[in-house]
């Protein structure tokens, strides 16, 4: 369960002072999949950041399974982040020079993974983007879905309970597109980790569980399954 | 992150921008290769001096003297004039310029003999050796000194006696003289007799003698102008070694002939008496007994101190002559510093440039989780590695280099020990010292890797 708490961002001070996010509370509940919907410039990924603990709230609190990750020191987010949670984003960020297998592999080196089960963690994960026959290729070789698997790869290399992904077909063609996103939510299904969607995508969106619109920094409506009783705004 | 992954990580990114790697690492390998080169050079020269010093001289020896000038290593007289002293002779130089040396004494030279761990004393005096000559043969120009067997000269023919002096009457002659004196080769030489002529000055002493006393004396008939005048006198020796002059040598030019030190004081008052100079010496050569321990030189070092002479031992000259390579070497060693300060704005450079390319990379880091440390630490071992790979080339280029020059030194100064010489713990300390560099340089990058905004560098398009 992810409850996110009157969370403001404001951005610069006094005079240049801009707020990213108002006010904004919702509750996700595990294994669920949730769209964030929204225009450009309308703070989705600023959203996604101050949840996942990358940048800091101006007030308000995000808790994941009882642990508030806006309370904690840069270390623990980082080990936190490490074993919890995981990134896809619009424009790959793959590390273009270095092979797939590398790529795969960083997420693991950074959490510590048992040496003995990368390999193998690492094949599996190539394997579910049907990417393995590329592991030992350079990232820049390939073409922009294969990127966007790539960084699906590694994103569940380590089995994240939760999974950000930000715009993931933004740079992509539909078919391609279509193909990642089917991707995305067969692993939520296989691994029953919770995904969150930023997208300014419809189609995309109704997919999902859950909806939440925001509009200038603030909700302008949650949709959720009628399954799930607790949450939303009140 | 695990250190070994961090290392690896790094050293693959590294692999991913070669040119880039290798150009900045030449950087460091040029101050590298310089810093090993004379590391090396210095090892050489120093074994080379310590050679020269052993070949040249009796570590069991010491100088002594009455004037701190002569033992002093701390570079030639000192400038002020000094006060002049009466009570010490006039020793004159070159054009007759005013420098009073004290000199050792015959009374000093008893001093000497009397200790008792003292072995041998020797006066040093030159004897004015006129020419040296065979029968049927012309006369030829040379040196003459007594013969020390602390510093055995390198023979070609014939034979050294092993710890004493030579014997009376024999000669070593160098092998410069074999053709000019009619001899065939150096073994032929040995055991056949040659002449030197020494030449006896105008006496004062005598003139004075023959004036005063001499007049009354009952003798006088056996007074002459002879006794007074110049004079020039043959004395006959046999050949007993033919000499070479070794790698190590300190004498340039014609190498002197040797004859024992009781043939030596038997000419020099020959040529000397009379004179005012006579037993008088400018230093005279000690050898103390089991002198080879530095604590017996050391004390009766101390014991001839308080006595009032000054001492110069092996390891005073040793450590001169080192002193001098000490000097030649930081000036190179310093040259090399210099390249190393430049290698390391390279690294700087790159590194950061280097942050700035992958800023998106280190905000993928950052949201994946890797601590501020490790991002700095990912930086770091990459510089370390620029350090290594340069260091490596520099040392790797220095050993080849030297290698190969080594055997046209030794042609060319005559030796047969290498000059530049390789240790390898000190290259493997270069090496740690040159990575270190590294590591200094990629802090500053590295820091900036680290306070990276993540947020922002991952909103980069
Ligand atoms: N560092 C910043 N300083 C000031 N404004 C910012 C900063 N970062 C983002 N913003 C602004 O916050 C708003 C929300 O941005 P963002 O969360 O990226 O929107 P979205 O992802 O929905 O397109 C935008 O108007 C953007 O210009
Ligand atoms: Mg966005």
């Amino acid at each position: 369960m992810i409850e996110v708490k009157q969370l403001s961002k404001v951005y610069g001070k006094k005079d240049t002072a801009f707020t990213a996010l108002q006010d904004v509370s919702f509750s996700v509940p595990d294994g669920s999949t949730v769209a964030i919907v929204g225009k450009s410039g309308s703070g989705k990924s600023t959203l996604m950041h101050v949840m996942s603990g990358l940048d800091h709230p101006t007030s308000g609190s995000v808790t994941f399974d009882g642990k508030v990750i806006t309370d904690m020191k840069p270390k623990e987010a980082d080990a936190f982040r490490a074993s919890e949670m995981s990134f896809i984003f619009q424009a790959f960020f793959i590390e273009a020079n270095r092979t797939c297998m590398d790529n795969v592999m960083l997420p693991m080196e950074i959490a510590k993974t048992t040496r003995s089960r990368r390999q193998q963690k690492a094949e599996k994960a190539l394997e579910a983007v049907e990417l393995l026959e590329k592991r030992d290729t350079k990232a820049r070789n390939l073409s922009g879905g294969q990127k966007q698997r790539l960084a699906v790869a590694r994103a569940i290399v380590n089995e994240p309970k939760l999974l950000f992904a930000d715009e993931p077909t933004g740079n992509l063609d539909s078919v391609t597109g279509d193909r990642i996103v089917s991707m995305l939510f067969e692993l939520n299904k296989k691994l029953s980790s919770t995904l969150i969607v930023v997208t300014h995508d419809e189609e995309l969106a109704k997919k999902c569980d859950m909806r939440i619109h925001i509009k200038d920094g603030k909700i302008r409506s949650i949709e959720e399954p009628k399954s799930t009783k607790k949450g939303g705004k009140k | 992150m695990s250190t070994s992954d961090l290392i690896k990580r790094a050293g693959r990114g590294l692999k991913s921008a070669k040119l880039r790697t290798l150009l900045t690492a030449l950087a460091i390998s040029v101050g590298g290769f310089t810093l090993a080169l004379t590391l090396a050079a210095s090892n050489g020269v120093r074994n080379y001096t310590d050679e020269l010093v052993e070949n040249n001289f009796d570590p069991a020896e010491l100088t002594a003297a009455r004037d701190p000038e002569i033992t002093s290593t701390g570079g030639g007289p000192s400038g002020a004039p000094q006060e002049y002293d009466p009570a010490i002779g006039d020793v004159q130089f070159g054009d007759g310029g005013s420098v009073q040396i004290k000199q050792v004494t015959q009374a000093d030279i008893e001093i000497l003999e009397q200790y008792e761990q003292i072995e041998q004393v020797r006066p040093f005096f030159t004897i004015p050796m006129q020419y040296v000559t065979r029968e049927g043969q012309k006369e030829y120009t040379g040196s003459l000194q007594p013969y020390s067997p602390g510093q055995k000269p390198e023979l070609v023919a014939g034979e050294l006696p092993v710890d004493n002096d030579l014997e009376a009457g024999s000669i070593i002659l160098p092998e410069a003289y074999l053709e000019l004196l009619g001899f065939i080769n150096a073994d032929e030489a040995i055991g056949k007799e040659i002449d030197i002529s020494i030449s006896k000055e105008f006496s004062f002493d005598a003139i004075e003698d023959l004036l005063s006393g001499g007049i009354d004396s009952e003798d006088f008939t056996d007074l002459s102008v002879d006794t007074v005048a110049p004079q020039e006198k043959r004395f006959t020796f046999k050949v007993s070694g033919v000499s070479v002059r070794p790698a190590t040598s300190f004498v340039f030019g014609v190498l002197p002939l040797e004859i024992s030190s009781e043939d030596a004081r038997e000419l020099y008052v020959f040529a000397n008496e009379g004179s005012s100079n006579f037993e008088k010496y400018i230093y005279a050569t000690v050898k103390v007994e089991n002198g080879e321990d530095d604590a017996v030189l050391q004390s009766v070092s101390e014991q001839l101190e308080a006595d009032g002479f000054y001492v110069l031992t092996t390891d005073d000259i040793q450590e001169t002559l080192n002193q001098f390579v000490d000097i030649l070497t930081g000036m190179v060693f310093a040259l090399g510093a210099v390249t190393l300060i430049a290698s390391v704005f390279g690294i700087v450079n790159t590194q950061y440039i280097s942050v700035l390319e992958r800023t998106r990379e280190i905000g993928l880091m950052k949201a994946l989780g890797m601590s501020k440390k490790n991002i700095s630490l990912l930086f770091i071992y990459e510089a370390a590695w620029i350090g290594f790979i340069g260091g490596l080339l520099g040392i790797i280029g220095a050993f080849i280099i030297g290698t190969i020059l080594n055997p046209f030194i030794n042609d060319a100064l005559n030796i047969e020990d290498n000059l530049i010489v390789f240790d390898f713990l000190q290259l493997l300390g270069l090496l740690f010292a040159l990575m270190l560099i590294g590591v200094l340089a990629g802090l500053l990058p590295a820091r900036k890797a680290a306070k990276l905004d993540p947020v922002e560098a991952l909103r980069t398009e």
